[in-house]
Order: C-alpha cells, then structure tokens, then sequence
C-alpha cells in the first residue's frame, strides 16, 4: 500500500472530510509503509515536525491533486480534475500529470502517450508518484487531452502566479483579535534568526509590526499579523514574507544559471506559490541542511520570468 | 464486565449479519466490544441461532444515554407544563406518567451501588414521579483487568458481573496502540474510542491532568502520550468529559500486566485486542516481571522467534515488547482464570478481508479487492468457497480464486460462518471547480489544482493564455471576438494572463497607436498550418440573432471594437509575427475585412 493508493481512493470518492482522510491514511496502513522508507529527500524537513498524513496533505496539495479546506463540514478535501499543466523548457516541452486519477484513465494515458512520448514516473516520498511526460511538440499533449479527457493547463506555473495575489494583498488576511487567556503558549517571528521565539501577550499588544504564532498544543494554532495595533489572521508563510518586507530583509536567492530558487526551509512560500514553483519541474524542492543556520530549500527548473514573478508577489528580489 | 445472554447472542449475530457495526451493537447491548468480536469470531455462543431479520432491534448509531435523559426530562416537563394548563382552565390532569428507564434491570444503564443502595435515582423514584438529585460520584478507582478462565458453558457464571461495573454509564474503551517507526524504534500510544454524538474536541480530565482529545476518525480520537505511560497500562486509566450541555462521557482502560496488539481494520500500526488469532502477526507487551512466563507461553504456541522490543526503542520504562508473536497451533486456555490466556490462540476460524482499497464499510474499489485470509483450523469436511465455488487456501491461509474482485456483490464461506463484501466502480469523472479566486481587477480567475480558469466560465475545456504584456489585445476569427488581458502593475511580469471565450488568432498591442512598431508586432496565436481555418467569419447574423437591444448594442459595440483594432494596427503599419506568408496573407485578409464591416456598418 502506498500513497498511489490514497490519491486512488481520494479519486475515488471525490471529495470528503478531514477524518475520512485520515482513516484512509490509515487504512491504507501508509504509515507503516513510509516510515520504513530509507529514502530521504525533501520530505526529512517536515517528517521531523509533522506527522505522516500532514505531508501528504502539503504534498497532494503542492503537486495539484487536491484541494484541502478548513471548516467546511464533510467537504474539507476535493480532488482536482485529472490535468497535464504544461511547462516548456529550452529543448522540449514537459507535463506534469495532476489530479484524480483511476486505473482506467492511467492506462488510457498510457496508451495514447507511449506513441508520441516519452514518460516518466518518479517516486515520491510521503506522496503519490509523479508522472512526467515529454515530448517536443505541444500538440503531442493537445492530441492527448483530447483522446483522454484530462485538462491541459498551458505554462501553468506562470498562469498560477499571475492569477494570485501579492502577501500583502489585504485579501489575504482577515482582521481577528488577538487569542486571550494564559494557556496561549505565544512565540514572535525574528528575522534575524529566522525562526519563531517565546514571547508575551503584551509584546504582542504594543508591536508595531510583528508576526506572533499562538498555540494551545497538540491542535490549535493561529498565527497572527500585528500591524500599528491592529491585528490580522493569515497563513504563516505569508505573514513571514509581509514581516521580511518590512524588515527590508532579502531571502531569496536565484541562479539563472542552473535555474534555481533557493530560500530558507523556514521561510517556505505560500502553497500556491510554491505549487507554481512545483510545476516549473515537477519534483519537490530538495533540502539542504546547515549546520550552522537554517537550512535552503532548492527549487529546480525555474525560468528567470517565474522566479521573477514569484518574488514580486512575496515582495522580495531576486538577487 | 457484562456479558450477552444467549437470546441476545441470537440478536447480535443477526445484527452483524445485517451489517451493523461491532461498536454499535456492543452499545446496544451494554456490553464491550469485545464480547460482540469474540461472538464475532465465533468464540462464545458458537451454537445460537441468528435470530430473523424483523426480530432484529433498528440499526444504529444509537443515542447517547445522556439524549435519551434529556428526551425523558423534556416530556416530563412538557406533561407538567400541559397539566399546570389544564389545571388553569379547570381541567383534571393526566394521569399517565412519562415511563422512565429502568436503571437496574437495563444493563446499558447499570447502576452503581451508591446508587442503587444509597441514594436513590430519579429513575428509581419513577413511580412516584418525584425527581431527586443524583449525588455527584466520587472518582473511581482505576479498573483492572480480569483475567479470562476456559469458556464455560454459561456466560452468566463468567467473571466480571453487574455488580463490579463502577459507574452508571459505559465506559468507551482506551485501546493501546504500537507504530513502528524508522530505524527499528517504535511509538507507544493510547487511543481513545469516539462515538458519532462527541464533539471533534473535547477536554476530558486524566485522573486530574486536563487532556484535549481531537478527532482522528469517527470512531476514534487521535493518539494521546501520557507522561507516565508505563503506570496507565499497569495500573489502568480511568478520563472523563462533561460537555456544556452536561453530557458526560467516560473512557477506560483496564490495567494489567500482559497487552496483545495486533493488526486493526481502520488504524495503523499494532492495535490492542482482546487476544492472539492463530497466523496473525502481534506485538505482546509485558511487564519485565511477566518476561519469562510470556515467553513460555509464546514458544508453546508454536510462534517463531520474537524480537525484543526494550526501554531503548521506545517501550516504557519498566515494559518489554515482543514483536512478531504468530501463534502457529491453538492452545487450550487454563481453566483457571489467567492473564496468560490472552497469549493462548483459539482454533476457531476466521475470515478476514485484508488489503485492497476500502472506499465504503464493506465496499472495495474496481481493481483494488481484498485479500480473503482464513485462518484457524479447519474442522474436517468444512469448505471454503467464493460465491459459491470452490477456494483452496495456500500456506500463509489466502485464497486463491479469479473472481474476487469482479464487480458486484461476494459471499465468502468457510464451514458455516460466512462473510461478505462488494466490488464498486470509484468516480470516473471530475469536473473542474471553484478552489481560489481573488479580487484582481476585472479578471478573476479561479484556481482548481494547477488549472486557472476565467471566473464562470463553463465547465469546457480551457482557455487560459499566457501573452507578452504588449501584446494585451486578443482578437478572434469572428468580428466582437475581442479580449482586453488585465495587467498587474504589482508585478514584475513581462506577460499577461488571457481568458478569451473565442479560439483567439491575433494578440495585438494594447495601445496600437502609441506603441514602438520597430519592436512590437501582430502576434499570430494559431497554428502556421490551420490559416485557412482561421479566416474572419461573417458576424453580422450574431446581432440579428439578438433580441435583447441593450445585447445587440453591446455586441455591435464589440464588432466597431474588432474592426478599429484592426484598422489601426493596418494604419499604424504593424507587422506580423511569425514572419510567414502564409500569416501574412491572413493578415492582410482580416484587414480587408474590417474595412469592408465597418463600411457596411455605418
């Protein structure tokens, strides 16, 4: 049993609520499977902070497969239709497979891909496998989508990011008040260290500008913008990356050269930004430790206009 | 412990048959699970008749004996309410009486015997219709497992009876779970049964700790790390939660000195269970003092060698796991009660569905079946078949047949117990939908996965296109046909996302008439080898086909559109891109065209 499996049963279902997720989790005995894996890739950053079924949420969801929300009762997950998002290269076009999947529309795309080109299916830790095609003609694909039914999604990764808001779009964020009571365990994001610090609720109160996370272990966490006394609920990812613009701190780092973004583990983007930074390559960010500071996730295949619109929405610049 | 009589064994199987859950029945009858699994199993009541399908009580979830007290309360309120009224206007009261539950004789509702002998309960007083107040119960002490003796013949005279059951409600029980991590260590856990009436969260109190319980599944809470985890499986461990609404809700474990933990349907892992099934894989977790007699007992049932689970991998201080405990031969259990019996497999046979995927209770998926696994031993002369035909089992108990997972209904058989699953076809269709969306000027497109679409646009193919933000202007083969792309001026992008309801065929720029013609030209978006198809279409039938005139203005405005852009773009002296004849000509056609439809138009 193996993720493959989940995304199978999640296809299979369509949509479902959060428990049924985690019982299919489960059930499908993964946990046994994936922590006896020697295979230690991207995934040995999160597998050291989050349970098994929560990197295979973040996972389905950087790749596209499914979309899990909070709060809507029976409907917190919904798989996405079966879609090739389509990225061109220098030499030849890829695409990436994404989406419901069943064994039958598996072996259609099989059948009307092996022709015209080449596939490619990579193992992914802690998430279903990935299968790539590549060919270099974008009507290959055309032809495909049409004899199978899956979507095709044109230089997704750009179309991802011109379609989604700056971090510091007010639509982002939500004006809440601060939690109160004393079992609120509150830490403040410095980016200095780039990492989260025990703090008081009065700092929190008087900050200027400050990211506070509250936590009332195991389960619940709210991370929170104080913003000249107002304060506003947001993910945390965006939250750090309105906190490093105003603390005009630069993270983000890119290599034309070998076409790679590269920022720190801590600072991972927004997931729909990173999943735009996922579809440029179709492969996870590889982690590189530091023993000395935080280590940099490596996002591979990023052409120089991606990278380019990737750092305007999270206000920082390429350097 | 309570125990079924054997009429209800009769109901209960029926009630399985019928598909119910163990949880559910177990409840129904006030009995732990366990007993309806060993029933389950043919352990106990082996010779009980099914009783008949209209014999059978509803199918649950059943409400909580909290709902049932306050469905009770409310009608005794509203029928005093009712008489104070008939009183008002000089009418005699009723005089029937809400009947209450019947606290000592109903064993879902045992009482305890502070209750039944010191203070009196409101259901006791039923009669007399005088509600009293139940005293607050003091902690109880924490339970402790009682051994098992061999099965006797009747069930009544088996350890464990009304009178040691503590507390007035049912106890959910706390199962003890083992996953096996990377590197051979492993995480001890408790987890908590739920029922479908409990909150996703709730706060219990552990023996004075306060403890958040989160939902993992419906049927169980998420996995709870005690501090001293080695104290609550010896000693036993007694939660409980009072809703705001009053319902109170109580969980336990029962201490002892010997846990088996083997594979479970829904969780992962090793999951507590009352004991080993002969060619099962188990973890059997002991006390150090127990070490010695467990393995004995092990080694006796014809188990391969154990690996030594010790404190360093991540068994509690004082503990020792076993791991790969498989009973190969039954063994008789002493007729004496003893906690080794749990370690002493019945001969009884099972059947068990492994694998496959799951995607309803009994239902697997088209191409995914499960594994069907018999184990225990055979009585001479017992078949196993699939929908009736023939299986023989291989060494390790599976059964080898092609037709397990055909689409539709199965039946499996093995002497006379039986077992059944369906075979179902998933979703094979997905239809994309509204994931994100956001304000962003006139466009908002919406995100599904890596699909961005326009906003209410038909669920049909996809046209979204990525153009050079100076070449904002998408024009289509038919005159109105025209797209103005949005531009984010927050964004250091050098393109611009397109949503055209049209097959586009030029991209133009934004501002013909002001616009660097040295550098900037008419896009061509079709194929090179599809310019015959492309040809402007004729498009003054769409107006007349209007009836709505503020339509028929709107559409005429997008045609004077359509041709200006294209007039201007002639008069500016813009080239086309690619630079081919063939595009070129098509070019010069569309010109032509315009010119001729807005003649015509004036």
């Amino acid at each position: 049993m193996s993720a493959n499996d989940l995304l199978l049963w999640m296809s299979a279902r369509g949509q479902g609520s959060w428990s049924q997720f985690r019982a299919a989790a489960e059930e499908l005995h993964i946990a046994e499977q994936e922590n006896v894996s020697s295979a230690t890739k991207e995934g040995s950053v999160e597998r050291n902070a989050l349970p098994l079924h929560q990197s295979l949420r973040l996972n389905l969801e950087r790749f596209g497969h499914a979309e899990f929300f909070d709060g809507v009762p029976d409907n917190d997950w919904r798989i996405t239709p079966p879609s090739l998002s389509i990225v061109r290269t220098n030499d030849r076009t890829m695409a990436v497979v994404a989406g419901g999947r069943s064994d039958r529309l598996l072996q259609r795309l099989l059948t009307a891909s092996q022709q015209h080109c080449e596939i490619e299916t990579l193992a992914i830790e802690a998430g279903p496998d990935q299968i790539r095609l590549f060919s270099n003609e974008i009507e290959v694909f055309e032809h495909i989508s049409n004899q199978t039914g899956v979507l095709l999604q044109r230089e997704a990764p750009m179309a991802l990011l011109m379609s989604l808001p700056a971090v510091d779009h007010p639509a982002v964020r939500t004006r809440e008040d601060l939690p109160f009571g004393a079992s609120w365990k509150i830490e403040q994001f410095s980016t200095t260290t780039l990492s989260w610090k025990l703090a008081a609720h009065e700092r929190a109160l008087a900050a200027a500008v400050g990211l506070f996370r509250f936590s009332l272990p195991p389960y619940r966490f709210h991370t929170m913008l104080c913003l000249k006394g107002e304060a506003y609920r947001l993910p945390a990812q965006v939250g750090k990356y309105i906190l490093l613009r105003h603390r005009r701190r630069q993270v983000l780092s890119y290599d034309a050269f070998s076409k790679r973004l590269s920022l720190p583990a801590s600072c991972r983007p927004p997931s729909l930004i990173e999943r735009a930074l996922v579809l440029c390559s179709g492969l996870l960010p590889v982690y590189e430790a530091h023993p000395s500071s935080i280590g940099l996730l490596h996002y591979s295949e990023i052409p120089e206009n991606v990278a380019r619109v990737a750092a305007s929405l999270l206000k920082q610049s390429i350097q | 412990m309570f125990q079924l009589t054997e009429d209800e064994a009769s109901l209960a199987k029926g009630m399985l048959t019928r598909g119910d859950r163990a949880f559910d029945i177990a409840y129904w009858f006030g009995v732990d699970e366990a007993e309806i699994e060993k029933l389950s199993d043919r352990k106990i009541f082996d010779d009980a008749r099914e009783a008949a399908s209209e014999a059978l009580p509803p199918p649950g979830p059943y409400p909580s004996i909290r709902a049932v007290r306050a469905a009770i309360s409310a009608l005794e309120k509203a029928l005093d309410d009712l008489n104070v009224a008939r009183a008002a206007i000089g009418m005699p009261p009723y005089a029937f009486t809400v009947p209450s539950l019947d606290f000592d004789s109903r064993r879902n509702f045992p009482a305890t015997n502070s209750e039944s002998e010191d203070a009196p309960s409101r259901a006791r007083n039923a009669d007399t219709n005088t509600p009293t107040v139940t005293p607050p119960r003091a902690r109880p002490s924490n339970p402790k497992y009682q051994p098992q003796g061999r099965k006797s013949a009747s069930p009544s005279n088996r350890p464990g009876s009304a009178q040691t059951e503590p507390n007035n409600e049912r106890a959910l029980p706390i199962h003890v779970r083992l996953l096996m991590e990377r590197g051979g260590f492993c995480r001890l856990t408790l987890i908590p049964r739920r029922t479908t009436e409990m909150p996703f969260e709730l706060e219990a109190d552990a023996e004075g700790k306060p403890l958040t319980l989160s939902q993992l599944q419906e049927e169980w809470f998420d996995d709870v790390y005690p501090e001293k985890l080695g104290d609550c499986l010896h000693d036993g461990a007694v939660w409980s939660a009072t809703l705001a609404d009053g319902q109170s809700f109580r969980w336990r474990l029962s201490g002892r000195e010997v846990y088996v933990l083997g594979h479970h349907d829904s969780l992962s892992g090793f999951v507590s269970k009352a004991k080993v099934s002969l060619d099962q894989s188990h973890v059997v977790l002991c006390t150090e003092s127990r070490l010695s007699e467990v393995t004995q007992v092990i080694s006796e049932s014809g188990s391969p060698a154990t690996v030594v689970l010790g404190r360093e991998l991540g068994i509690p201080d004082g503990w020792v796991g076993l791991k790969g405990v498989i009973p190969r031969v039954p063994v008789a259990s002493t007729e004496v009660p003893d906690i080794l019996n749990v370690l002493r497999a019945d001969a009884d046979v099972e059947i068990l569905l492994e694998g496959g995927i799951r995607i309803a209770r009994s239902a697997w998926l088209l191409g995914h079946p499960p594994q069907i696994r018999i184990l225990g031993q055979l009585a001479s002369g017992d078949e196993t078949a699939v929908d009736g035909i023939s299986a023989q089992r291989d060494a390790a108990g599976y059964l080898e047949v092609g037709n397990i997972g055909e689409l539709g209904d199965h039946y499996v058989t093995c002497g006379n117990i039986s077992r059944s699953y369906r075979v179902v076809e998933g979703l094979e269709q997905w239809q994309p939908w509204d994931a994100y969306s956001w304000p962003l000027g006139a466009d908002q497109p919406v995100i599904c996965g890596p699909l961005v679409r326009p906003s209410r646009c038909v669920p049909a193919g996809n046209r979204t296109f990525l153009l050079p933000i100076t070449n904002g202007l998408v024009l289509g083969a038919a005159p109105g046909e025209i797209f103005r792309c949005g531009s984010r001026a927050d964004l250091a992008a050098d393109q611009c996302v397109a949503f055209p309801k049209f097959d586009p065929v030029w991209a133009l720029p934004a501002e013909i008439l002001h616009c660097d013609k040295r550098s900037i030209k008419v896009l061509f978006l079709g194929e090179p080898h599809e310019v015959d198809r492309l040809r402007p279409h004729d498009g003054s039938h769409q107006i007349e086909a209007l009836e709505d005139v503020q339509a028929r203005r709107q559409k005429s405005r997008e045609i004077a559109l359509w041709c200006n852009a294209i007039r201007d773009a002639g008069r500016k002296g813009l080239l086309t891109q690619p630079a081919l004849d063939g595009v070129a000509s098509l070019w010069r056609q569309y010109k032509k065209y315009a010119k001729s439809l807005r003649r015509s138009t004036r």
